[in-house]
């Protein structure tokens, strides 16, 4: 069957429900039929095994160093020390290089898990070396910062005004503010709290001053995820 | 039971036929001393310069009416390769230069499983053409030291013709190569050391041109949007507008990397198409390997309707002559031919030409269009084959590339893209389907 986009104003072959070009849905039939067995391209499942293949090799190698450098040390002196910052650093190499290579396309799910991952690797290293007042108050607040400084910048330089940047945009907003909260109610006494409330305000204003003006881009953006 | 044995019999059958293929590729398989060819003045930047970025391939494909049948593909390639030897080829390092050495066997043919214009691994000691079949699809992809759009074409052609000629069919003219016709010496020369006469040269680096950018896709993957158009109305509408189907083609681009170019506020670079010309036109030559030279065509600050753009094209085109396209061999010529570079051992010249490569290459142009016009084929052909598809690979700082072909009065426009975002194609077609031409897509986009 022959489907027809109407953005794009063309004829797209075989059983495609989405435009290819700009992804909205493709609308109607004009009847023409298309033989089978005559596709143009192949599903790649080759390229996919490959990546999947390389993936899981190189996953398996950083879990594999983990776990002996684990053992090890829990034969040799008994306890766990050194083998948990391994541990950490291993779960964020994995979280924040190796799986975003592996799903390259997926930019929110990736500025989620990387903010996330980040974060949580620098409250690890708060909680277990005992140095309180620098990780939650200042590094956590200064990473989010950073990523959504990021974040607006790609936005505003490349006209990106999905979905996918601006869910990651509202994340980092809600997490500065509970950030903020926990900083401002539980150690207020303890730690510095500017950092954090810097963060909160420069999160949510860029949010609201991008939804103020760039209204209408957002709502064209948001029409495209949702093929209206 | 009945599935079980049917199961075994095609297990049974695709065995025999990948050892019948193995067979006759091993029967073919040369003993003598391999012949060797030095590269042509325009393939010598190909073998320094090829990386993931830069794969320097490209593609020629032929969608017939029926299936392909392999057996008889390879046979057909064992014959073609017979006759153009320097297409049989994988390319070696010399201390000095590279070069192109026979291989011994000619090339498998393979069932397509990957994405198109993957590069080739010049240490591994493998050809530098792949045959692949999908389908109802043949496709060669060869590096571009190899040969042009033309040559390639060329060479798709004449195996067509074999593999038709295996199949049952004659073909009475001579518009595709027959493999056991007399080879001609011209068709391995390198045409622009015969040209050269060193009394011109021209200048060497144009503007840096806007570059479209975008979220780079997975390395080796590349989108493929593929629009097929009626050729008697796309010379329709062009002939309205008093230009070339080239140069209607080329204000598309333009028009459209400028809307993309305003939506950002790039406006300190200008919008650059790089058109390759085919030198045969100018300077006849039977050579199959590269005779291509280009000229970069810069979109003016003023806005211009289509209609002005479209003309502005045409007479910037019309002044490609001769004259112009000697001294783009001069000066190529002139550097190869220069005492200082020709002693200069390879891994140094490699740097200098990656050098050059980057300092006049790609970044000249936002893209790049390389039509290679109506290809022409036996007028039998015409109803096994439905269409040719002409596709360039991926490019080191252009975002996407263009590539075009006509036949069977349907004109295919390719663009393959390494980016997610297709704004600029989506404009592309639709600027094209506002002047009346049905398009047809064929994507390799998945859903």
């Amino acid at each position: 069957m022959t489907r027809f986009c109407g953005n794009c104003h063309i004829h797209v072959d075989g059983e495609r429900t989405i435009c290819p070009v700009c992804g909205r849905k493709l609308k109607g039939e004009d009847g023409a039929v298309v033989e089978a067995g005559k596709a143009a391209y192949p599903k790649y499942e080759k390229w996919q095994k490959k990546r999947k293949n390389i993936f899981s090799w190189v996953s398996a190698c950083l879990l594999v160093f983990t776990l002996v450098f684990l053992i090890t040390e829990l034969s040799v002196t008994g306890t766990v020390a050194a083998g948990w910052y391994v541990l950490a650093s291993s779960a964020l190499l994995f979280l924040v290089v190796l799986w975003p290579l592996m799903i390259q396309s997926n930019f929110m799910v990736k500025s989620v898990v990387g903010i996330l991952a980040i974060s949580g690797f620098l409250l690890f290293l708060e909680l277990y070396t005992h140095t309180f007042g620098w990780g939650l108050a200042i590094a956590i607040p200064m990473v989010l910062m950073g990523y959504d400084l990021l974040l607006w910048l790609f936005m505003m330089t490349r006209g990106y005004y999905q979905l996918r940047t601006l869910f990651p945009g509202l994340f980092i907003a809600l997490t500065a503010t509970v950030v903020a909260l926990l900083n401002l109610t539980v150690f207020a006494a303890s730690v510095v709290i500017w950092p954090s409330i810097v963060v909160l305000a420069v999160s949510w204003a860029t949010l609201i001053l991008l939804f103020l003006f760039r209204y209408r881009k957002i709502i064209s953006g948001l029409k495209k995820d949702f093929h209206t | 039971m009945h599935s079980i044995q049917k199961e075994q019999n095609a297990l049974n059958h695709r065995e025999y036929k990948m050892q019948s293929v193995e067979a006759s590729v091993m029967k073919n398989a040369s003993t003598t001393e391999p012949k060797w060819w030095k590269l042509d003045n325009a393939a010598l930047i190909y073998p320094s310069n090829t990386s993931k970025l830069w794969p320097a391939v490209f593609r020629e494909s032929a969608y017939l009416k029926d299936k392909v049948d392999p057996i008889k593909l390879q046979n057909a390639v064992n014959d073609v390769m017979k006759r153009f030897p320097f297409y049989n080829v994988r390319v070696k390092r010399g201390l000095f230069w590279y070069y192109l050495e026979e291989q011994p066997a000619p090339p498998v043919v393979k069932k397509e499983d990957d994405y198109p214009c993957r590069r080739f691994d010049l240490r591994s000691k493998k050809h530098v053409i792949r045959i692949l079949y999908y389908q109802n699809k043949i496709s060669v992809e060869v590096f571009h030291s190899i040969c042009d759009g033309k040559g390639l074409s060329k060479f798709l052609t004449a195996l067509l013709r074999r593999y038709f000629e295996l199949c049952g069919h004659r073909f009475g003219d001579d518009k595709a190569i027959g493999c056991f016709s007399k080879p001609n010496p011209e068709e391995a020369e390198d045409a622009f050391a015969r040209y050269a006469d060193f009394k011109s040269s021209a200048q060497r680096r144009d503007a840096l041109a806007y570059q479209p950018k975008g979220t780079p896709l997975a390395y080796g993957k590349q989108l493929v949007f593929s629009a097929v158009m009626p050729s008697d109305e796309i010379r329709r509408i062009a002939k309205q507008k008093g230009v070339s189907v080239n140069d209607y083609f080329v204000a598309i681009l333009m028009q459209s990397i400028d809307a993309e170019r305003r939506k950002f506020k790039k406006l300190n670079k200008p919008v650059g198409v790089q058109v390759p010309i085919d030198i045969r036109r100018f300077f006849p030559s039977e050579t199959m390997r590269n005779f291509a030279s280009y000229k970069y065509l810069y979109m003016p600050n003023e806005r211009m309707d289509f209609d002005e753009l479209a003309q502005y094209v045409h007479a910037e085109t019309a002044k490609i002559d001769s004259a112009y396209i000697m001294k783009n061999i001069n000066s190529n010529v002139k550097a190869q031919t220069s005492r200082i570079v020709k002693y200069v051992p390879l891994p140094i010249k490699s740097i200098g030409l990656r050098f050059s490569s980057h300092m006049f290459g790609d970044r000249q142009a936002s893209t790049a269009i390389s039509n290679i016009g109506i290809i022409e084929t036996p007028e039998e052909m015409h109803d096994l084959v439905d269409r040719f598809e002409f596709m360039l690979g991926i490019s080191q700082y252009n975002a996407f590339c263009v590539a075009c072909c006509s036949y069977n009065n349907q004109c295919v426009l390719t663009i393959t893209s390494k980016i997610e975002e297709s704004d600029i194609y989506s404009d592309i077609m639709r600027r094209i389907a506002m002047d009346g031409i049905k398009i047809r897509l064929i994507s390799n986009q998945e859903e």
